[in-house]
């Protein structure tokens, strides 16, 4: 299953972290260590009711459908459960939106009767269609049409109110007694409401006291909450055996005391938070991968889907597949950046070194253009943008240039050489390219050199930066764990190039060595020579001027 | 020709008994026998799943073959294995030891109880062949008089194939590449799987190694065992970790795997595992697994994780922080794992050990 030398290192590693486990015992204290106790307290938590069934009130029976009704079924509902049943005993639908809202505005101001509604619906057209009978409504709905005739109409609703006054005065009688026994039905409910929340919480309170054991000292933020708890009980009891009718909120009271719990347990706990970590790179780099791939998947089925005219269509598919073909290491290369070039941080630093040289040339050349070729992460732009110098970056590499766009940097995606060549003449500030150079044949080198002298304004700044192969570890490894890349570029090859080409004043600057703590120890010559080769700068900046 | 009914409790889409179940169907099918899958209640799945009662009717030939899968009490199921006039089979998942289950819920326990005493009877079950997940399972009936020459191992049938090719869910996945470690538990929320201790352990990690970092717990959260649930998340609290703490609860398939995918190790602390199905996904995923090597935990992992024999938090700590510094370690256990995964533990494997201890009775 593992070779040898696979489980060799296993076993090491799992001896070391015994070991280094086993000097943190002691030093390493939790805010509580492990008992049956918290045990405990999740279990009485639990046995806290979050959710208190009241007894419902009594309502009427609901509207049942039949063939046949009486005004009556009607009348006994209001407002909206009226309008409802009235829906659906005549029309057999619910209400629309529009109808619901007309009719209960209606029904709401007094301007139409429930009688005078059920007339609307059972005699519309689609009332008529549906044929239900309603016992009794043909002739009240006759007798309020009589109504609406113009005095005659009020005389006669008058004649009709006196004659049956004493049947109105009985209705009203029975009404008042229904609305008295209702009251009174409301009362009892919600003094068995109180009655079984006041019952809960004693529950709560014999089960905290069942806690016993527990030495409470150590638990501030329980002791508070069973305090608290024992005070919400009493007022909870004082309330339901005084004023009838409060509210009781005291459970939700109670889940905001334990709630207060996490705070407090949480607040003790202030960590010094200093490690920084890149583990999750991984995953992030998964990521971009997978989305660039969706991203060009969906580019090249959206071409499929085209229609297509003879060997043109073929043509065009090879084109756009063999575009794409050009970005298909784009999100690989984008996590080699992010593994072996260092931290944007690092990076930004680094380059804080040519800032003095750009805003020399600036403050001389307002108008002039700042380009840096290749910008990939876009540090050198970002920290161009910190600095109020405006600044575009060109490069190929679809993912790096939406994160620079989604970084609110200048970037668009052009092949370096093709970009320079549609400037103008003597219009462009600063260029800059790190680690491009080396990345790109000598004939290519040669025309890039040429064109950025053509765009630069005279004064402007020519700024590269490569590895250093006089480092021996650079020239003979580190150089080439960058897949990309063609030539180690000496430094003397560099500065030859850029003065054949036509720069001036190059200034070449050795950049990155080794850390002190690397360098051999020794003051001799050979030491010396040894700490200059193996340990010297790991790159080198050449910067030329147009004159 | 011979046909096989597979009889178990319920059947339920994603847990590890159902996930095995429908494996050994899909296998039996696919070798052009016949079955079918019998349970009292099922409830979203796909295939076809007849009652209990249909049982003896399906099975009318002698020559058939009845496969009880055995992974809680039920005496129902226990009755028909005996009664049953064909030839048979037990699939012994485990039961979890009803101890763990006493403090929180009185049914639970009480089934698994019933579930251990059935052990017995199922070992006495005369001629029946025997498949256990795992060696530790196996012990097990021995222990109780099975006859070791009718005893296989069979790992069971998972969903990691399915996983390892689905696309994770890239909202989950952007919500936890924070920055921050992630290390994954998965397993349903159950006092057996011992949760407490990777609070404890993480809490400890979390404070005194890497404050940037996130315990993930996924699984189903039973309210069946709320008291246990409650009392993880009053320790999570107690602990200080609680806003480090994700009880995921049951999440799908494309969640699960960009939880997989988000985290830097996973980790067990479990008391109690027939098998543990989480860590063959683990492998599948490349996953490096951290782990307290009790029960069949060891065997499971053999060497393709850090297996402690003894829990204690400060190991558990420094063995996160280790595992976290190492990504040469860890890329070596994953491989390792990995390998494991498809040498011993692929579906199709594990579907030719199946076939394999089934030849005597098809």
């Amino acid at each position: 299953m593992h070779s040898d030398e696979q489980e060799l290192n296993l076993g090491k590693a799992m001896a070391e972290i015994r070991a280094a486990a086993t000097e943190k015992v002691g030093n390493c204290e939790l805010a509580s260590s492990l008992s049956d106790t918290e045990m405990e307290i999740g279990l009485l938590i639990d046995s806290i009711p979050t959710k208190v069934v009241l007894p419902r009130l009594h309502q009427p029976e609901p509207f049942e459908s039949k063939s046949e009704y009486s005004v009556n079924d009607f009348l006994r509902f209001y407002g909206e459960e009226f309008l409802d049943s009235a829906y659906r005993g005549i029309l057999k639908r619910e209400p629309d939106d529009r109808g619901r809202r007309s009719y209960l505005t209606a029904l709401g101001s007094g301007r139409l009767t429930r009688l005078e509604l059920l007339g609307r619906l059972r005699y519309s057209r689609e009332g008529r269609r549906e044929r239900v009978a309603i016992s009794g409504l043909r002739t009240a709905t006759t007798l309020h049409r009589v109504y609406s005739i113009p005095v005659l109409g009020y005389c006669l609703r008058m004649a009709v109110l006196v004659a049956r006054l004493p049947a109105v005065i009985r209705h009203l009688q029975h009404q008042t007694a229904d609305a008295l026994r209702r009251d009174a039905e409301m009362r009892r409910e919600a003094d068995r409401a109180n009655a079984l929340i006041v019952k809960q919480l004693e529950a709560i309170a014999s089960a905290i006291s069942g806690l016993g054991e527990i030495d409470i000292k150590e638990y501030p933020a329980l002791r508070q909450a069973i305090n608290k708890l024992k005070d919400v009980s009493e007022d909870a009891k004082e309330r339901a055996t005084g004023r009838r009718g409060d509210r009781i909120e005291s459970l939700e009271d109670l889940l905001n005391i334990f709630g207060g719990m996490t705070k407090e347990s949480e607040g003790k706990i202030a960590h010094e938070r200093s490690r920084l970590d890149d583990m999750s790179r991984q995953v992030l780099l998964n990521r971009r991968s997978v989305v660039d791939n969706q991203r060009r998947l969906n580019l090249l089925l959206d071409e499929m889907r085209k229609p297509t005219t003879g060997d043109r269509g073929g043509e065009r598919h090879r084109e756009v597949a063999e575009a794409e073909q050009d970005h298909i290491l784009d999100a690989m290369y984008v996590s080699f950046e992010d593994q072996f070039r260092g931290s944007r941080e690092e990076i930004k630093e680094r380059q804080k070194i040519y800032l003095p040289y750009v805003t020399e040339v600036v403050s001389n050349r307002a108008d002039g253009q700042v380009i840096d070729i290749g910008c990939g992460r876009g540090e050198w732009l970002e920290l161009l943008q910190q600095s109020n110098i405006p600044a575009r970056g060109i490069d190929l590499n679809r993912i790096l240039i939406d994160e620079c766009r989604q970084r609110g940097l200048d970037v668009v995606e052009s092949e370096a050489l093709d970009y320079l060549r549609q400037q103008k003449p003597n219009t462009v500030a600063v260029i800059s390219g790190f680690h491009i150079i080396e990345h790109v044949p000598t004939r290519y080198l040669v025309a890039l050199f040429d064109e950025a002298l053509r765009a630069l304004a005279p004064g402007g700044v020519l700024i590269v930066e490569t590895p250093n192969p006089a480092n021996v570890l650079v020239g003979s490894n580190t150089f080439y764990m960058d897949p990309t890349h063609r030539n180690p570029l000496p430094v003397d090859l560099t500065r030859f190039l850029l003065e054949a080409r036509g720069f001036s004043d190059v200034e070449v600057m050795g950049l990155h060595p080794y850390p002190e703590v690397w360098h051999a120890q020794g003051s001799d010559s050979a030491t010396q020579h040894i700490n200059r080769h193996f340990y010297g700068p790991q790159d080198y900046a050449a910067i030329g001027y147009k004159a | 020709m011979t046909r096989v009914g597979i009889l178990t409790p319920r059947v339920t889409s994603g847990d590890a008994v159902s996930n095995d179940v429908f494996g050994m169907y899909q296998r039996l099918n696919s070798e052009g026998i016949e079955a079918a899958i019998f349970a009292d209640s099922s409830q979203g799945v796909d295939i076809p799943v007849r009652k209990r009662d249909q049982v003896n009717e399906f099975l009318g030939d002698p020559k058939d073959v009845f496969i009880y899968h055995h992974s809680v009490g039920w005496p129902s199921g226990i009755e028909l294995l005996e009664s049953i006039g064909c030839r048979k089979a037990v699939k012994y998942h485990n039961v979890t030891p009803a101890e763990y289950f006493l403090p929180y819920n009185e049914d639970y326990a009480n089934a698994c109880s019933v579930g251990r005493q059935e052990l017995a009877s199922i070992a006495q079950v005369p001629d029946a062949v025997l498949l256990s997940d795992s060696q530790f399972n196996m012990n097990e009936l021995v222990a109780v008089g099975a006859d070791l020459g009718r005893c296989f191992v069979v790992p069971p049938f998972h969903h990691a194939d399915r996983l390892y090719e689905l696309h994770a869910d890239l909202s989950v996945l952007d919500s936890l590449s924070d920055g921050a470690v992630n290390i994954l538990a998965v397993g349903r929320l159950a006092p057996n799987k011992a949760h407490h201790r990777l609070l404890e352990s993480f809490a400890t990690y979390n404070r005194y190694y890497n404050s940037n970092s996130r315990l993930l717990i996924v699984g189903v959260q039973d309210p069946r065992l709320s008291g246990y649930i409650s009392s993880l998340r009053v320790l999570a609290r107690q602990f200080g970790v609680a806003k480090k703490v994700v009880f995921a609860g049951a999440v799908s398939d494309e969640s699960l795997k960009a939880h997989y995918l988000a985290s830097t190790l996973f980790v067990t602390a479990s008391d109690h595992e027939g098998f543990c199905v989480p860590l063959v996904e683990s492998m599948a995923l490349k996953l490096p697994i951290l782990a307290y090597g009790s029960t069949a935990i060891p065997e499971t992992v053999d060497g393709c994780g850090v297996v402690w024999e003894d829990y204690e938090r400060h190991l558990f700590a420094e063995s996160m922080d280790y595992l976290h510094r190492h990504e040469s370690l860890r890329f070596d256990l994953s491989m390792n794992a990995q390998k494991r995964f498809q040498q011993v533990f692929s579906n199709s494997r594990i579907g030719d050990m199946l076939m394999d201890s089934l030849s005597a009775l098809l």
